[in-house]
């Protein structure tokens, strides 16, 4: 497929998994706060630093204003000069999807085209003023559905491939980072138990990705750190975890590029498959024990780098090369879709 | 009027202007012949349930993005093109004709392309001046003496057609290069059914839904040596007004959706760049104008075009629908001319006829214009979407005496006509109908033959006493029904 069409597929992907797992994230603080009034900077601190955005919002707002949860949730919801803003991704995903329109169904179109048609409605800033978590919740619904869309409305082809692979890469650096946030909070395995303050930070780690239940489900030891930790990093059976993340992740690069040996040319490809081969020669203990943090970092930086590498290898390669028009030429046209007539 | 006795429905004030042909109702309000069920379809909806089907139709565009961008005012605003719920009948016996005439203009034009970029008879036998020819802007040197690949000029052309205040059917404009809003006919009618789902299994309405393939049929007939063209469709990209339509048909006749940046020429091939690596097209829908399209040899300064995108095409390795140098062919200077085409080039009348139009090239034309400009509509040949025109007997005595000046300075630029009272339909406005001016854009395909789409683009003046049907000046749209005869 077009390259530039395959671009924009794996960046509308990761702006619908960048808009859920934002909404969960910021939604999460918001209820966390409710638990926590005497320490607001403690919960909405971690939600700008794991958004990305502690610089620009401490120069726009001050440091001190990272406690003051309406202040914070106004930035990250709605400010159209914060990049990873609900509205910034939301319109970037709608943005995204209208230019490929021709690669996905129109189920999954009018999905996120009327997520958006919602989200810029008197209705939901009204939804958002006298009922914030269902504000949230109506937009998470609506990601879920359009990621429905695309689950089962969608040809099985590379289009489909490539957003699989965008909304891996995006959701196991999130998780990454959700965890790196309480990275300081892991002792080591053997430990005596967590103070209840702490088990609940790490019981809102699990909400904040959507894995609270999954937890439960898959053991019946008690809430602790290390085993949240394992959880989101290693659990193959928890759709956000990092391994399945990454596992996905490849499997898709593997029907992009069926040719292993063509494969092996591309460094996105063999960048991918060594971090993926690494996480799962992992335990908790030897994550742990090599540093926690370290480990995490890898694994954003890694893949971001995958990311980068996906431009060398498959977004922008091949023929001479190309200018892009600006886009006053383009629109420098006729603003009639049918000119001419009496 | 209609039987007092009846309840009076929604036509009950409903009065067209005098001397004007309406496409529901007679001047004593009787509904036409052939057209009586629909009517009475529209005059039996309630005032209650127009309102509820407007927005209903309203939220199914804005929510399938069934817009254009509008980036003269404010940058990133998308529109939905005005539509209005009432349909544009036509009977069975009228499009007949229509179509007849369409298929035979189109040949003509056809004709007179490929005879001007070659022998040029038609200029030789004094059929056209040779002038009005070769001083047109559409008139490419680039294109003399190269048969375009596939043998076809105009593989779409979109027709205007007015019906005059007899009723008949006349062309008023040909648009052979670029036509678009075939996509709006598409989706106005897949609206309909959704808010009239019962009118559609009691009339009998041609269907419009095979055009995308009908489409990519005639591109691949043309492009016989290959068992498999690969196709494409070249857009300006999401922020042209007409993206909805490109990326529409593109998604609707299966094929690429590529901007200039994603194509390169090698060795006179056309490639896309794809992730798998470069990919040979032979087959280019191009919704980019001639003067953009290889900025090798055309604006240089272009990046909507793709280099070497000429070459390809006079190589022979690349179909380009449609071809260059079409613009020749719906020259408005030219336009008078086509009558005498048809004769020259098919040996027959004329099925459809046009408007009188005055040449202001010539000098008793010319006179004629500027003693009566109160009276007609000047049009500069080289301007389109209602820009560059006086309409004579609505504007003021300083624009008309500009424009007579800038006839006398370049009188192959301007052409006149009288002023035609375009048809009404009844309109919807709100509380009740109301008669609106409407054209109709029928659509025409050619591959290996000639196949006109059974319906078109109806647009309509959505202002009271307004001619001008553009949507950059108050025009809005209507799903056109041409009903299914005996045939």
């Amino acid at each position: 497929m077009i390259s530039r069409v395959a671009e924009n597929a794996f960046w509308f992907a990761r702006y619908i998994e960048r808009v859920e797992g934002s909404c969960r994230l910021i939604s999460l603080a918001h209820m966390q706060a409710l638990d926590f009034a005497d320490s607001a900077l403690d919960v909405w601190l971690p939600a700008i630093i794991v958004s990305g955005e502690q610089a620009r919002y401490d120069e726009h707002h001050g440091r001190e204003a990272s406690g003051d949860g309406e202040r914070v949730q106004n930035y990250l919801v709605w400010d159209a000069d914060c990049p990873v803003s609900l509205h910034s991704s939301l319109a970037n995903a709608r943005h995204n999807a209208r230019t490929i329109r021709e690669v996905i169904s129109r189920e999954v179109w009018e999905t996120i085209n009327d997520a958006w048609l919602w989200f810029s409605s008197p209705e939901a800033r009204s939804a958002f003023d006298v009922d914030r978590i269902g504000f949230y919740q109506e937009l998470k619904h609506r990601m879920l559905q359009c990621q429905g869309a695309l689950a089962s409305t969608m040809l099985r082809d590379e289009a489909l491939d490539w957003i699989g692979l965008g909304m891996n890469l995006e959701r196991a650096g999130q998780t990454a980072r959700v965890l790196d946030v309480k990275h300081h909070m892991l002792g080591p395995t053997d430990a005596q138990s967590e103070t209840t303050e702490e088990t609940i930070v790490w019981m809102y780690i699990l909400l904040s990705v959507s894995a609270y239940e999954g937890f439960f489900k898959r053991s019946s030891r008690s809430l602790r750190g290390f085993r949240v930790a394992r959880f989101l990093l290693l659990d193959v059976a928890l759709p956000q975890s990092v391994r399945r993340c990454l596992m996905e992740a490849a499997q898709c690069l593997e029907r992009i590029t069926v040719s292993p040996a063509t494969r092996k040319r591309k460094t996105s490809w063999v960048r991918l498959d060594a971090l993926r081969h690494h996480l799962s020669q992992q335990s908790i203990d030897t994550l742990v024990e090599a540093g926690i943090h370290d480990e995490l970092t890898r694994i954003v930086d890694e893949t971001g780098a995958i990311c980068a590498d996906l431009y060398s290898d498959y977004f922008h390669f091949g023929g001479p090369e190309r200018e892009t028009p600006a886009p006053e030429e383009l629109a420098a046209e006729p603003t009639d879709p049918t000119p001419d007539g009496q | 009027m209609a039987d007092p006795t009846s309840p009076p429905g929604l036509f009950a004030d409903y009065a067209p202007p005098a001397a004007t042909w309406d496409e529901y109702v007679s001047e004593a309000g009787e509904p036409h012949t052939g057209l009586e069920s629909i009517f009475e379809t529209v005059r039996n909806t309630s005032a209650e349930e127009l309102r509820h089907k407007s927005r209903l139709a309203e939220a199914t565009f804005h929510r399938g993005g069934v817009t254009f961008s509008v980036y003269s005012d404010d940058r990133g605003v998308e529109k939905v093109f005005p539509f209005d719920l009432v349909p544009r009948p036509v009977d069975a016996k009228a499009w007949e004709q229509v179509e007849k005439g369409l298929v035979q203009r189109v040949a003509a034009l056809e004709a007179f392309l490929a005879d001007v970029y070659h022998e040029g008879h038609a200029m030789r036998d004094g059929v056209i001046p040779r002038e009005i020819v070769e001083g047109s802007a559409g008139y490419l040197e680039a294109a003399k003496g190269v048969r375009p690949p596939g043998g076809v000029y105009a593989h779409i052309s979109g027709i205007d057609l007015i019906r005059d205040a007899d009723g008949t059917f006349r062309v008023l404009e040909d648009n052979i290069r670029c036509p678009s809003g075939v996509s709006y006919v598409l989706e106005n009618r897949a609206v309909m059914k959704r808010v009239y789902p019962n009118v559609f299994t009691r009339s009998r309405i041609e269907a419009v839904d095979q055009y995308p393939f009908r489409l990519r049929d005639a591109f691949a007939s043309l492009s016989a040596k290959e068992r498999d063209p690969s196709m494409a469709i070249l857009t300006p990209g999401s922020y042209n007004s007409a993206y909805f339509e490109h990326s529409y048909l593109a998604r609707r006749m299966g094929i690429p959706l590529a901007e200039a940046s994603d194509l390169y020429v090698e060795n006179d091939r056309l490639y896309l760049r794809t992730t798998q690596g470069p990919r040979r097209v032979h087959v280019l829908y191009r919704r980019v104008d001639d003067a953009f399209i290889d900025p090798k040899v055309f604006r240089s300064d272009s990046l909507l075009g793709v280099p070497g995108l000429y070459d390809a095409y006079r190589a022979g390795k690349l179909v380009l629908a449609n071809a260059i140098g079409n613009g020749i062919a719906d020259d408005k200077a030219v336009y008078p001319f086509v009558p005498d085409l048809i004769r020259y080039y098919l040996k027959q009348e004329p099925i459809l006829p046009q408007v009188h139009t005055y040449v202001c090239l010539r000098d008793d034309d010319r006179e004629y214009v500027i003693e009566h400009l109160d009276e007609l509509v000047v049009k500069a040949v080289d301007e389109s979407g209602g820009y560059g025109m006086l309409m004579g007997p609505q504007a003021s005595k300083a624009e008309r005496d500009a424009f007579a000046k800038a006839i006398e300075a370049d009188p192959r630029r301007y052409i006149a006509q009288p002023l035609i009272e375009l048809s009404t339909c009844p309109v919807w406005d709100g509380e009740k109908l109301v008669p609106r001016r409407v054209d109709l854009r029928p659509f025409i395909i050619q591959g290996t033959s000639i196949w006109v789409l059974p319906g078109g683009l109806t647009r309509v003046a959505l202002r009271e006493g307004s001619y001008v049907v553009n949507s950059s000046q108050g025009g809005g749209s209507k799903d056109t029904w041409i009903l299914r005869g005996g045939r």
